[in-house]
């Protein structure tokens, strides 16, 4: 375990900033409890400092979780988002996608989101903005990117594809051995 | 006929080419250059009426350069066939240098020698006369006159060897002069560099520089030296560690380091407006 | 149908109200009249389609159970040295052969059994209703009213839903009631018949020579079946129905036998569980281990709220319940059309699914927010999950797990159910106090036989030796020194508590671990568990003699509290040295 360094920081800031732009302040300095930013086996994990000076008592070798794991650097030092980082991107997001019931199981099964399965989208979500996707019920299920303006959505036809599908709840079954 | 109301009535339809300075300008007139060292108009320069600042910079602009034109025709001028020459003088403004000044050599074994025994190197010509051919030849190096093939006659000196090749003897010895200067050469060089390192002794670099190189050829295999034998008593050779910061940074510390790079990341120009929000705000 | 009525999670005392109604006082009566005195109202036999899946799952059991090396052990056993010996294998590899298909071997052994009468089914039936109803009456209104009770008085504070779950609720108990009155029926038609056989004098159940083997080998399970409820019945009351010429350990013998070959255990295992019951209770518990426990959900409630992953999962269709006044975040899945690990609520961490018992000892150590606890085996992460969330994601909690692949499905978990304040280790839990100590609270789930939940895993049935356990309960001695030593005594927050439990009923994984604990660190002593129902653990078993604070422990059985087999012991942590303590304990001795 150990800190980013600053290049790395910025990666994950850069990304990061695609779902909750400058909400990435609130974690950072949140009024509960310092939080920080770990590397750990070239995982990101988001951890509160109680939790992070008692898991660095832990040798390297058998530690494998702590916190919430918010992604990983890729060998090329690109950094991937994991669908654990869910819960800190719902909160913070500033652009949201609600999918109706009939879209939710495609989406889950790790499809994009066509514009017939759309419920509601944030007004003035750009091109190629990172957005959460939630159901009916305001549950999050997951995240993806933009393909169009919220404008140029009303003139598509039914079938096409709105946001593009990065990560679901689903993985949590799909990916259980790749993903932890 | 008086021509000069008709001259002067010519005249009023252009500007005056006479400009009148406080300070007369500065004007280098090999670089084309001039300065103009008047105090500008306090006043108005930190006035927000930008309108009236810039008309007054460009007056002064435009006064700068008449000046420079008019001392340009002051010279003396030559006509070629299809135009007029004005002959500048030679710069005297001196602009800083582009490139570092290079840094002194280091000096060799003789010259430090040299330099401790106050010895000074007398200036010897190059080129020495040579009678045969009436020519001045390279004293030394290519066509010198000291090539031994070039000798027709070498005299035999009292009690040498009646049968020893005297040419060959002048080769051998020309030979055995240059590998002296290279090994010389290469001494100096060395003796520079170490202290350059700040290593006193030249050796002891020469000898960490072959550790490291065995022990790098050493882990230059397939398996990166895993299965290869080592020697006893055989150093380790340590690589460069990666540093990072700790783990127990103080937590307010690292909350500031971030807060400043996410700033950066946040606050960094968008390649894109929308302009369609854009358009609605106005609208508002 | 027949199996959910079993399903009834929940407040034990139902279960067991039930029962105690149910069975009978055994008739004194020797030769009794075919009708009266039948045993009413038991698990008893199975119906017909039970009796089919049992056959099912016996078939290559069977066929596997008597390999040589069991013939010791069988010798050694408690009261089997008259027991005939073990068949030779020939006749077990014949076995599947000799067996009819399914079909044709249940209706062969009805034709046989109602052979003789003519008796038909319908013909019983009405007669047990003659006689069943009228006592039963009695017992369906009060029950019915029982469970009508205990429902609104469990969800007085959720007025909303109330309704629906009552309707519910009675809409089960009538089930309940007219499938009990069916396999009271059932129940009394068998004992006739196998009463027809006793008129004969007895002579199926003792014939301790070869022939007996080859009839038990031969015979049809029903059979089987028929005198196992004989010889317990015989058992249950000895003194007046015993034959003069048998002695008791021939019967237990007899008894152990058939029930190794009805159920499929090897003997070993069989006689070890036996050991733990009387001898009707053991019946029910071997008969338990043959049905499916109901599957739980518990709310996670960092998520959101029972009420509301209930309305969600209903509008799915699924059909569920309240699990029972003990759980606020239990919930019991009764059937459901889309699978229940997989509704985007599962994903989205709303619920964990989780059998009943691993809510127990996490109710049980009761941790407080803003502390310091460790689950030294973790995987797959319910318990620590529910851990988290009493935690309210505060404190920190070490999920520790000494078997990597499993540890997978614990990373997930803790991620999906959004907890952030856990930490997961893979440490052999024996490194504990070194790796990490000072725990505020230590959860110790061990490893062990798993004889609690043969319904999930039957490999248990046939797979354990002595051996086995001899290992297991040496790491559990290990572990739970080590999870002692793991806990801080001089706690802050009001603990230094120690939970230990384990998936297993036998003995000498659980009172005999305890026991060692208790004598080896003085430094602890058992406190009561705070779960208001289960039974007592032993003070005292097979002429070994436990400390007697260890009735404070808590037992479940799948036959009495319709969840896992399972045992929870809860420790309190005096003091940080054991010589402080012994120092302490003799000054108090002297006053």
């Amino acid at each position: 375990m150990r800190p980013l360094t600053e290049e790395e920081t910025k990666t994950l800031f850069e990304k990061l900033a695609r779902y909750v732009g400058k909400n990435i302040t609130h974690l950072i300095d949140r009024p509960d409890e310092p939080h920080c930013f770990r590397l750990h086996e070239e995982k990101v994990y988001y951890v509160g400092e109680t939790t992070m000076k008692k898991a660095a008592g832990i040798n390297r070798d058998h530690l494998l979780s702590f916190g919430t794991c918010f992604g990983k650097f890729t060998k090329t030092r690109k950094f991937r988002l994991h669908i654990t980082a869910l819960d800190y991107l719902a909160q913070y997001s500033k652009y949201k996608v609600w999918v109706k019931p009939n879209g939710e199981m495609p989406f889950l099964y790790g499809n994009h989101v066509v514009k017939a399965h759309i419920g509601r989208i944030t007004e003035d979500t750009p091109e190629h903005q990172g957005v959460v996707i939630y159901n009916m019920a305001d549950n999050p299920i997951g995240f993806g990117t933009t393909a169009r303006s919220t404008v140029e959505i009303r003139r598509l036809d039914p079938t096409a594809i709105v946001v593009f599908h990065q990560s679901d709840v689903g993985e949590y079954l799909r990916d259980e051995n790749t993903l932890f | 006929m008086d021509v000069s109301s008709a001259l002067e009535a010519h005249k009023k339809k252009f500007k005056t080419t006479e400009v009148e300075k406080v300070i007369p300008l500065d004007i280098d007139l090999g670089l084309l250059t001039a300065s103009d060292i008047n105090v500008l108009d306090d006043s108005l320069l930190k006035s927000k009426d930008t309108a009236a600042l810039n008309k007054y910079l460009r007056r002064i602009t435009r006064d700068g350069a008449q000046l420079l034109i008019n001392s340009i025709f002051s010279r003396p001028t030559r006509t070629t066939e299809d135009s007029v020459i004005a002959e500048l003088p030679k710069p005297f403004l001196k602009l800083p240098r582009e490139k570092h000044v290079p840094k002194p050599k280091p000096l060799t074994r003789w010259e430090k020698f040299a330099q401790t025994k106050g010895i000074q190197s007398t200036k010897r010509s190059q080129k020495v006369f040579d009678e045969a051919t009436g020519e001045y030849l390279p004293r030394w190096g290519y066509r010198g006159v000291n090539d031994a093939e070039k000798q027709w006659l070498v005299e035999v000196k009292d009690g040498a060897d009646p049968f020893q090749d005297q040419f060959q003897k002048l080769r051998d010895e020309k030979k055995e002069r240059v590998n002296k200067n290279q090994r010389r050469h290469q001494r100096n060089l060395e003796e520079s560099a170490a202290e350059q390192r700040s290593i006193s002794n030249p050796r002891s670099m020469q000898k960490k520089d072959l550790q490291r190189t065995l022990v790098l050829s050493k882990s230059s295999t397939a398996s990166m030296g895993r299965f290869d034998r080592q020697l006893v008593g055989e150093p380790k050779v340590k690589g460069v560690k990666r540093k990072f910061k700790s783990n127990d940074v103080d937590a307010g510390e690292e909350k500031d380091t971030s807060l400043k790079l996410l700033k950066k990341v946040v606050d960094a120009p968008k390649g894109k407006i929308d302009v369609h929000k854009a358009i609605r705000k106005l609208k508002k | 149908m027949g199996r959910k009525s079993n399903n009834k999670q929940g407040v034990p005392q139902d279960l067991a109200t039930e029962k105690v109604k149910a069975v009978p006082t055994p008739a004194p009566v020797p030769t009794p009249t075919p009708t009266k005195s039948a045993p009413k109202g038991k698990t008893a036999k199975p119906t017909p389609t039970q009796a089919k899946k049992s056959v099912q799952e016996a078939k290559p059991v069977k066929a596997a159970a008597p390999t040589p090396t069991q013939g010791p052990s069988k010798s050694k056993g408690r009261a089997t040295k008259n027991a005939p010996p073990p068949e030779p294998e020939s006749e077990v590899s014949d076995d599947d052969s000799l067996l009819p298909s399914d079909d044709e071997y249940l209706s062969g052994s009805e034709a046989e059994q109602t052979g003789g009468k003519q008796l038909l089914w319908d013909d019983v039936d009405s007669d047990a209703d003659s006689v069943g109803a009228d006592e039963f009456d009695g017992a369906s209104d009060s029950e019915l009213e029982d469970s009508d009770g205990d429902i609104s008085s469990g969800d007085d504070d959720e007025d909303a839903d109330k309704g629906d779950f009552v309707t519910r609720a009675r809409r089960e108990t009538k089930r309940l009631l007219k499938e009990a009155a069916m396999s009271q029926a059932e129940l009394e038609e068998s004992a006739m018949q196998t009463n027809i056989e006793d008129a004969d004098g007895d002579p199926h159940l003792f014939l301790d020579d070869a022939e007996n083997d080859e009839e038990s080998e031969g015979a049809d399970l029903a059979t089987v079946n028929a005198r196992i409820r004989d010889v317990v019945q015989i058992l249950d009351n000895f003194k007046a129905m015993r034959d003069p010429q048998r002695s008791r350990a021939d019967y237990v013998a007899r008894l152990l036998k058939d029930m190794a070959l009805y159920y499929g255990y090897n003997d070993y295992m069989i006689e070890k569980l036996f050991e733990l019951f009387p001898v009707s209770e053991a019946v029910e518990f071997f008969e338990a281990n043959e049905i499916q426990r109901p599957v739980i959900i518990r709310t996670n409630t960092l998520r959101t709220r029972k009420r509301e992953l209930a309305q969600a999962l209903i509008a799915r269709g699924v059909n569920l319940e309240p699990v029972g006044k003990w759980s606020k975040v239990g919930l019991q899945i009764f059937e459901s059309p889309v699978p229940v690990g997989a509704t985007p609520e599962y994903l989205a961490g709303h619920y964990m699914i989780q059998a009943a018992s691993s809510f127990l000892p996490v109710m049980a150590l009761a941790p407080s927010e803003h502390e310091k606890v460790l689950d030294m085996c973790a995987a797959p992460g319910g318990k620590t999950t529910y851990l988290a969330s009493l935690m309210k994601n505060t404190g920190f909690v070490l999920a520790n797990d000494a078997n990597k692949d499993r540890q997978k499905a614990l990373v997930a978990n803790i991620h999906r159910l959004g907890i952030h304040n856990t930490a997961v280790a893979n440490y052999d839990g024996r490194e504990y106090p070194k790796v990490m100590g000072s725990f505020d609270r230590v959860l110790l789930d061990a490893p062990c036989s798993g004889t609690g939940v043969i319904s999930k895993d039957p490999s248990v049935k046939v797979n354990k030796s002595e051996q086995d356990f001899r290992m297991l309960t040496r790491l559990q001695k290990e572990l739970i020194l080590a999870a002692i030593d793991s806990t801080n005594a001089k706690s802050t927050t009001g603990g230094g508590y120690l939970v230990y439990s384990t998936c297993s009923v036998t003995v000498d994984e659980n009172e005999a671990v305890v026991d060692y604990a208790l004598r080896k660190r003085p430094n602890v002593k058992l406190v009561d568990t705070g779960l208001d129902f289960g039974q007592a653990g032993f003070t005292a078993f097979k002429g070994q003699t436990f400390l007697p604070t260890l009735n404070l422990t808590k037992r479940y059985y799948p036959h009495t509290h319709n969840m896992d087999g399972f045992f929870v012991a809860k420790f309190k942590k005096i003091s940080n040295t054991i010589e402080a303590t012994q120092q302490q304990s003799t000054k108090n001795g002297k006053k």
